[in-house]
């Protein structure tokens, strides 16, 4: 069986330029030819069975849970792409700690006033507070696209509650369960979750006791959209779900968690939410005491600004006295009155972006967008610019899924998001590999709330 | 000319000295209160700022910076657990008392000025497109700028009746076209429509009377190639004004980017905005926090 591919992207991470499949891919192809259509249909249907039957979902308002939508199909990194990702995703991690440390200490001129100040995630209450072991980022997630021949180019940050870590190992664990015969041949570079966060968790409890610090994780609940890494980041770590009333702040400055068991002194809060006080009043107070660890700490957050991210590359010359490693997406602020035009005059062909967005929300990719939309972006853009980045729109590489009615390979649009954890001794750890997200067809949009897939990510030993 | 205010005109030019107060309460606890404060003085176009303080009660930290209009910016973030939040700033200007002398120029010459793209655009609040034929109307057979503008000026002047309490700070330009009435703050709104309708690049201005004690006051400032930007009050129904009627502390493209406060507050409760008030004095004042708690006091406004 010859397996037909329809309408390949131009940089596609499965063929090269000419056609022929990138070496990293002979085992996975031959791996489908000898399958077939018929065994590899039932082996889809089961991976949806069991991406059911695990309540491996995301939650979309209305109050509905969607499946996550997987492609078994994965997606294999070359060791030396690796290297250089891992290598540019710590030093940007290096980088942005150090710029929060400066912002909230000593002061700094990195990035102007007129940013920062305007920034919502600036808080003005952690300047002179000093964390342990000066660690404001403790889990970072970084959204990267490829642009053929090794070259990855960074789109964004996430500092606040980066999410999706479980999904990669979801995604992982449930094709490698339904399709073995893909891993066959392969050496792929293993990483441990668990003993990463748990590290993290003594790195930053160090007076914890000899059991090991008590770790809870704080979640909006059951409607929020990342429930199920919540409740399987919990089953990992063996940390307690928790919702902001099961928290308070005790006379004795300490956070507690009301337990069946009576209520227990709690050493590391993991929050998975955003506004701290809201769900527990007293959180942050006791985190600036130094009574309790909080990952993500407060402050970092300065740096999921959109606008602050153009700032990055500055951060890495200043503070680490070393080049970017790895390119990030020409971007526009269009706080000045240049850039604006700019923005304005070539608003087609760019990507705008919210300051405060996440999760792709308040992105348009104006390309991939009706005439419509172009208006409604372009009136955004002219009445409250101060609001949003321009983006040059990238051309990056595609990837396929299997779709077993057609029988056929699909091209689509692909991105990684890599997680790293900096623990409280000052290592950094890049998890191999990532969450490969799957845009819908026609569609440079990843995010699952947008309708994508996620696939199985390996890293070449 | 219009001109900036150099050495030479310091005969024709005054030194106003200026205190504002606002108050808001809250039903419950506040935890945070964060807000950008916008009620500082602005240099340029016969205004040259001298001086500025700002105190809030509970303390703030003040973080100052510019807007993209090159406003300045306090932001103030409150995180004392209050129920009342009191702002006030202070600040001192010198203002030309002259009245610019400006040759008018077609409406033509706009074509090419860089301030065209952004400063006819459509916000929320100002849509020229519904405009667009009542502005034709009102210009007539105007090539002039100045000319047009005045015809702008004079028409809202003489058809939108001056009525507190009708409107609010969402009321959009046609909407006080339809009704008939309105505040300065409406005014402005229509006039700055109808100007961008017929392609004049104009922006909303914010700032204090001179002559009187009481709220901010709101007018448009159109695009003049040669002299920049020119003042037109059509709630006073005034083209070219001096500098010296006003105190300016911010422009944009309308009110929502000159709020004179603004921002976000945590609590259970609800918030009441009690009173705003300001009161201009000609000459070199010092004023205190006390002082802008006892003009509060004299305040029985309740702002929309």
């Amino acid at each position: 069986m010859v397996m037909r591919t329809v309408g390949e992207g131009r940089l596609s991470e499965w063929r090269d330029d000419h056609g022929r499949l990138h070496p990293h891919y002979a085992g996975v192809a031959s791996a489908l030819e000898q399958l077939g259509p018929e065994v590899l249909a039932e082996r889809w249907r089961q991976s949806r069975r069991q991406v059911a039957r695990d309540g491996f979902t995301f939650y979309l308002d209305p109050r509905e849970y969607r499946t996550t939508p997987i492609d078994m199909l994965p997606r294999v990194i070359p060791a030396e792409h690796w290297a250089q990702i891992s290598a540019g995703v710590a030093q940007r991690l290096r980088a942005i700690n150090r710029f929060v440390g400066a912002l909230y200490g000593d002061g700094q001129d990195v990035v102007p006033n007129d940013v920062v100040y305007s920034c919502d995630y600036f808080l003005p209450e952690a300047e002179g507070f000093r964390p342990p072991s000066d660690l404001w980022v403790h889990i970072y997630g970084i959204d990267l696209v490829h642009l053929g021949d090794g070259r990855y180019v960074i789109l964004e940050d996430n500092l606040r509650v980066p999410s999706g870590i479980t999904y990669q190992m979801k995604t992982l664990e449930i094709a490698a369960r339904q399709m073995p015969e893909f891993a066959e041949g392969y050496n792929v570079l293993p990483y441990d979750v668990r003993e990463t966060y748990l590290e993290l968790f003594r790195s930053v409890a160090p007076d914890a006791g000899p059991d090991g610090p008590v770790a809870v994780i704080l979640t909006d609940g059951k409607f929020g959209s990342a429930f199920f890494e919540h409740r399987y980041l919990s089953d990992l770590l063996g940390a307690p779900l928790v919702e902001g009333p099961d928290l308070y702040v005790g006379h004795d400055g300490r956070v507690y968690a009301r337990t069946v068991d009576g209520d227990r002194a709690v050493d590391v809060v993991y929050r998975r939410i955003q506004d701290l006080e809201i769900f527990v009043p007293g959180l942050r107070d006791a985190y600036f005491a130094g009574k309790v660890a909080l990952i993500n700490g407060v402050g970092a957050e300065v740096a999921d600004d959109k606008l602050v991210f153009l700032w990055v590359p500055e951060m890495i010359r200043r503070y680490l006295g070393e080049e970017p490693i790895l390119e990030q997406a020409p971007s526009h602020n269009l706080l000045d009155a240049e850039e604006r035009r700019y923005a304005h005059e070539n608003l087609e062909r760019l990507v705008i972006k919210s300051r405060r967005g996440y999760g792709g929300i308040g992105v348009y990719v104006m390309p991939d967008l009706g005439e419509e939309t172009h208006a409604q972006v372009r009136a955004l853009i002219l009445s409250k610019p101060d609001e949003f980045i321009a983006q040059e729109t990238l051309d990056f590489s595609t990837h396929v899924v299997y779709d077993e009615e057609g029988e056929q390979l699909e091209p689509r649009y692909v991105d990684l998001r890599v997680f790293a954890v900096q623990d409280g001794e000052g290592r950094v750890s890049v998890f191999p590999g990532g969450l490969t997200r799957v845009a819908r067809a026609g569609s440079r949009v990843t995010n699952n709330s947008s309708g994508g897939l996620c696939k199985p990510t390996w890293v070449l030993a | 000319m219009q001109a900036d205010m150099g050495p030479g005109l310091s005969e024709q030019a005054v030194v106003a000295s200026y205190l504002y107060s606002a108050r808001y309460e809250y039903s419950q606890a506040v935890l945070h209160n964060d807000n950008q404060v916008r009620v500082f003085p602005r240099d340029g176009e016969g205004q040259q700022a001298l001086h500025y303080e700002i105190w809030t009660q509970p303390p703030s930290r003040v973080l100052p910076f510019s807007d993209r209009f090159g406003n300045q910016v306090n932001r103030v973030r409150a995180v004392e657990h209050h129920t009342q939040l009191v702002v006030a700033t202070t600040g001192r200007v010198r203002l030309s008392t002259l009245a610019p002398y400006v040759e008018d120029v077609s409406i033509e010459s706009l074509r090419e000025v860089p301030e065209s793209f952004e400063y006819t655009a459509a916000t929320v609040l100002v849509d020229p497109l519904r405009l667009f034929e009542l502005a034709g109307e009102v210009i007539g057979g105007a090539t002039g700028l100045i000319e047009a503008a005045r015809s702008v000026t004079d028409w809202v002047h003489g058809h939108i009746h001056y009525l507190r309490g009708t409107t609010d700070v969402t009321t959009t330009a046609h909407e006080v076209l339809a009704a008939g009435e309105g505040v300065c703050q409406d005014m402005a709104h229509l006039a700055l429509a109808m100007m961008r309708a017929v392609g004049l690049p104009c922006r909303y201005a914010s700032g204090l009377l001179t002559d009187q004690v009481g709220e901010t006051h709101a007018w448009v400032e159109f695009f003049h190639p040669d002299a920049g930007w020119l003042a037109a009050d059509p709630t006073r129904g005034r083209m070219l004004p001096p500098a010296s009627d006003y105190v300016k502390l911010a422009v944009g493209l309308d009110y929502t980017d000159v709020r004179p406060i603004s921002g976000t507050f945590l609590s259970k409760g609800a918030a009441a905005h009690l009173a705003a008030i300001a009161q201009v004095r000609f000459g070199e004042h010092e004023s205190s926090m006390a002082d802008a708690l006892a003009l509060l006091d004299d305040a029985h406004i309740v702002p929309r």
